[in-house]
């Protein structure tokens, strides 16, 4: 008798702490708020049949003792029938309404005018390079890179498509623009997530894997590593700050400026 | 003595396993305890953890390679020496003979050998803890190249790592012997009258989780064998160009890491359901004994066991979902993953269908079978989040994962043990457990877990990122702090609730009250044989099959229940 | 009453034996996959040549099968034996080192995992030498001719994967 009550109490506040606030942090992208969309949906889909399972628990618990004979039956095809097609068109029906929001990620291209940078994840620190003004990078070459020295890319100080390449620690953008990042690994797997836009994708040494997104207010957002790196996965830190387009300009020409001056 | 040590009865070897089981559940649960206090106390002084770890704690305080050590070991004996091993190895070699109608297994030395190659993994995987640099780090799926390039991605990669592999490759071996055995028992050993049809469901449940296991430890066996020789033998299957670990620039060229992802998954996401079928089975025949109800809809949960099984092998992309996998493959993946609940759904809802109408007995192994369909629930239904790939672009990795899967393969299945020990006991040992305590500490256990993984659900969705050995470099997970205080002292409760379960274990082998044949009015076979049986089980006895498994409350009987066993023709 | 004196249904080994094959062929699948997955990544796939030795030791398991066919135990133990001392052979004269490359190392791999399970059933053939039970016959052809069948898809996989 007990456990009935006790499972729709618990049940009761697992709901109330799912709504209690938005667990979320603010959305700063288009992508961001169709994904919370499409959350609030399989979160109202998920938890009808969530407190409905519970309820019914519930109930069967309460009237454990109301007969003195069990009644018997060994199924009913038809009910059977009725809540398999049921379930089944629930779950894909979320999958399929999901799914562009999925695509517009993967599958999407970026718009003429999109921004290119660089993403470089290694053993706990991320680094960030973009192209400058001739849009190419320094090829690289493993043997020169030297993190103490600024070069964590390995850029090879012989080509010169690499002398306006500017290397942060971390990543900048302008606001409203398409941002195409390209994440680069060198040691073990890392993770590239942002929370404010929704995103996460895995860093693989061997592969290089684009990101697109485009973020719309201004702020600086945490990057927290997300895929097990080794004993400082925790402190594997930086952050995005995205800038107003026109701030964004003045601080690539004061990084060029500093470039030439060195 | 030796010969009872050595036993090839399987009843021996099914407490063996037991025990075995056992033992490495407080040795896990032990580790989480840890984990959990020092994400809540990273600066406290803990002496014990000096005294236990007197380099990796030096001082009594955790260093970060010590957390995620102790993290890796969790995992790994929870989900290999215990889930793995306890439902099936466990529950499943003592009962599966008996409730076909067999004396023992079909071949009762390889299952010895079985269990002494799994003890011997156990071992080694525990002798990881003393190897130089300690137990590897890299979790318990051993992503490379932070597993394949040895102690320079970190302590514990060196020769803990190596002995991580070949625990896990003994492990694999014997669950491949188990496997050969259960299904040839089945098939082959099965009384007179036991048609497939009027198999329980438990039998079912062995029998099904034997073949995923067979084809499951077979890749698991090839991707260890593969990890292996990218660190010993300069191989690169898994290892790619370019590589600059801790300054060192490595000769491998042409690998990927995510070869050994599609590999360890195609184990792993079936590996999930080796877990958890096993229970699905025991908890159905005790929902269906203890509501005086046949189970509902019979069929149906043995194709909803079967589609699990088979569509189990199809889904293992959905883990890597934000891996670099092409997408067009995590779209496919997907649309399977979301299939694959439809039979999990099938369950809940016929165990439902079982009680609906019936006259219910609140036993303790009832009440674990209840709560087993409430977690399996909550755990379950997240999984329609995690099945997107557009919902898993924020909550990969997250502290939702660890909310969802310990609810659906940990709690779910230990639950189902519990339930298993509750209702197994007095056939397995011939005396009662006693049922006060058992529900106390069914209803201790039953809130405190629900206390430890729902908030991890709600930190999962404000961002918390899994496997971090604290959370004081992030400013959004400062925030956060209150949420594991309350998951840390909810899994402190939970764990001391556990020493009840032991006093009551250990008492009641010794003083527990005297068992009948039949305590629960049961109907299958293992209930019509004394408690504990004899050697063979049926005393020599032919045992024929005359009726279903579940004949409860028919109309027009006088009594509620009818015994499979029978005499005269089957 | 001892358990292993219990008189079981003969065709119990065989499907265990039938059994022990799934498993078998899953963990050659699982490698064959790899190794098809690993060559589509293409870039470093360099070309080996097979040792000659190995045609000679194909002939030599075929006729190790013809004799568990006829039921000459030691003479197939024996032909297994020669096999394996066969694929030593070709391991030595192999020109590439293990880590020189993946289709060398698919070589060694493939072949190796083989021939530990050609060592283990040599191993049941000669328990099997002087009596065979009801049962073991069965098990062995089972057994055998899936190691037989296995070296078939080895040897194409090799010769697929020699450059």
């Amino acid at each position: 008798m007990l456990l009935g009550i006790l499972i729709w109490a618990v049940a009761a506040i697992t709901a109330a702490l799912f709504l209690a606030r938005s667990w979320f942090p603010a959305a700063i992208s288009e992508h961001a708020r169709a994904f919370d969309t499409q959350f609030h949906l399989t979160l109202a889909m998920t938890g009808a049949m969530f407190l409905l399972a519970q309820l019914l628990l519930g109930i069967a618990i309460l009237r454990a003792r109301r007969r003195t004979k069990a009644e018997y039956s060994e199924g009913n095809t038809r009910w059977e029938i009725a809540w398999t097609l049921a379930t089944a068109a629930l779950f894909l029906g979320a999958m399929a309404w999901s799914t562009p929001v999925f695509t517009a990620v993967h599958l999407g291209r970026p718009r003429p005018g999109a921004l290119r940078v660089e993403a470089l994840a290694k053993q706990f620190s991320w680094n960030f390079r973009y192209p400058g003004p001739d849009g190419r990078y320094a090829r690289l070459d493993l043997k020169q890179i030297n993190d103490a020295g600024g070069n964590p890319f390995g850029a090879d100080e012989r080509d010169s498509a690499g002398k306006d390449d500017i290397v942060t620690a971390a990543l900048r953008i302008p606001a409203g623009r398409d941002v195409e990042l390209i994440l680069r690994g060198r040691d073990v797997i890392h993770n590239f997530f942002v929370r404010e836009l929704r995103l996460k994708q895995d860093v693989v040494p061997g592969m290089l894997i684009p990101l697109r997104f485009r973020a719309d207010v201004p702020g600086t957002y945490e990057v927290a590593c997300s895929e097990l790196c080794g004993l400082g996965h925790h402190l594997m830190r930086t952050v995005v700050i995205v800038m107003p387009p026109g701030e964004f300009a003045a601080w690539e020409r004061d990084a060029q400026a500093q470039l030439r001056q060195e | 003595m030796l010969g009872r040590i050595f036993s090839t009865d399987h009843k021996v070897i099914g407490k063996q396993y037991y025990f075995l089981g056992l033992a490495s559940v407080l040795i896990g649960l032990a580790l989480s305890v840890f984990m959990r206090l020092h994400l809540i106390y990273p600066d406290q002084k803990v002496k014990l953890f000096e005294w236990l770890w007197p380099v990796g704690a030096a001082g009594g305080i955790m260093t970060p390679e010590l957390y995620l050590s102790i993290m890796t070991m969790h995992g790994t004996l929870m989900v290999f020496f215990v889930l793995t091993t306890v439902p099936q190895g466990g529950f499943g070699n003592y009962f599966l003979p008996i409730q076909i109608g067999a004396s023992d297994m079909a071949f009762p030395r390889l299952n010895a050998l079985s269990f002494w190659i799994t003890l011997t993994a156990l071992l080694v995987l525990l002798g990881a803890f003393f190897a130089p640099g300690g137990a590897p780090l890299g979790g318990w799926t051993a992503y490379p190249p932070l597993s394949a390039v040895g102690q320079i991605a970190g302590p514990g990669q060196g020769d803990g790592m190596d002995m991580w592999i070949l625990s896990v490759a003994l492990f694999s071996i014997a669950s491949l012997l188990t496997s050969i055995n259960f299904i040839a028992t089945v098939i082959e050993l099965r009384v007179p009258g036991m048609t497939l049809d009027r198999m329980p469901l438990t039998v079912w449940a062995w029998f099904t989780t034997a073949i995923i296991s067979l084809l499951a430890f077979a890749v698991l066996l090839a991707a260890g064998l593969l990890l292996l020789l990218d660190r010993w033998g300069g191989t690169s299957f898994f290892l790619p160009a370019g590589l600059v670990v801790s300054d060192r620039a490595l000769n491998h060229s042409g690998g990927s890491p995510l070869l050994w992802q599609h590999l360890f998954w195609f184990f792993g996401h079936p590996e999930v359901y080796i877990a958890i079928l096993p229970g699905m089975g025991l908890v159905s025949t005790i929902l269906s004994v203890n509501a005086r109800r046949p189970v509902f809809g019979y069929k149906a949960m043995v194709g909803a066991m079967l589609t699990i099984a088979f569509l189990g092998f199809a889904v293992w992309g959905h883990h890597m979902f934000i891996s670099g996998m092409s997408p067009y493959s995590a779209i496919a993946f997907s649309v399977l993953t979301l299939t694959v609940g439809v039979p999990s759904a099938i369950k809940t809802f016929n165990w439902l269908g079982t009680l609906w109408g019936g006259r219910l007995r609140l036993n303790v192994a009832m009440l674990f079978a209840l709560g087993f369909v409430s977690v399996f629930v909550a755990g379950g239904i997240t999984g329609v989040f995690l099945g997107q790939p557009a919902m898993d672009l924020y909550l990969h990795d997250t502290y939702f994962v660890v909310g969802h899967f310990h609810l659906i393969m940990g709690v779910a299945a230990v639950f189902a043990m519990f339930a298993g020990t509750y209702y197994w006991f007095p056939k397995m040992f011939g005396r009662m457990m006693n049922e006060t305590l058992g529900k106390i500490h069914f209803y201790i256990t039953f809130l405190g877990v629900y206390g430890i993984f729902v908030p991890m659900h709600v930190a999962g969705l404000a961002g918390n990122p899994r496997r971090y050995p604290d959370f004081k470099e992030f400013e959004f997970l400062s925030d956060l702090t209150w949420i594991h205080t309350f998951i840390s002292h909810s899994s402190f409760t939970v764990a001391a609730a556990q020493l009840l379960f032991l006093f009551n274990l250990f008492w009641s082998l010794w003083r527990g009250a005297r068992a009948s044949v039949n305590p629960w009015e049961a109907t299958t076979l293992e209930w019509s044989v004394p408690s504990p049986p004899p050697h063979d089980n049926f005393g020599g006895a032919a045992v024929t099959v005359v009726r279903g498994a579940y004949e409860f409350s028919v109309p027009g009987r006088e009594s509620d229940f009818a015994m499979q066993a029978g005499e005269g023709t089957p | 009453m001892s358990a292993t004196a219990r008189t079981l249904p003969a065709r119990v080994a065989a499907t265990g034996a039938m059994l022990a094959s799934g498993a078998m062929v899953t963990l050659f699948s699982a490698l064959a996959s790899a190794l098809v997955i690993r060559r589509g990544l293409g870039g470093d796939w360099t070309a080996v040549a097979l040792p000659d030795v190995v045609w000679l030791n194909t002939a030599v398991l075929a006729a190790s099968g013809v004799a568990v066919e006829k039921r000459r135990w030691g003479a197939a133990a024996l032909l297994g034996t020669v096999f394996l001392a066969g694929q030593a052979t070709a391991w030595r004269s192999f020109t590439a080192d293990l880590a020189s490359g993946p289709a060398a190392a698919f070589f060694y791999v493939l072949t190796g995992v083989h021939g530990v399970h050609v060592l283990g059933g040599v191993a049941a053939l000669l328990v099997n030498w002087k009596r065979a039970a009801p049962g073991s016959v069965a098990a062995m052809r089972i057994y055998w001719h899936t190691l037989g069948g296995l070296w078939m898809v080895v040897l194409c996989l090799l010769l697929w994967a020699r450059g």
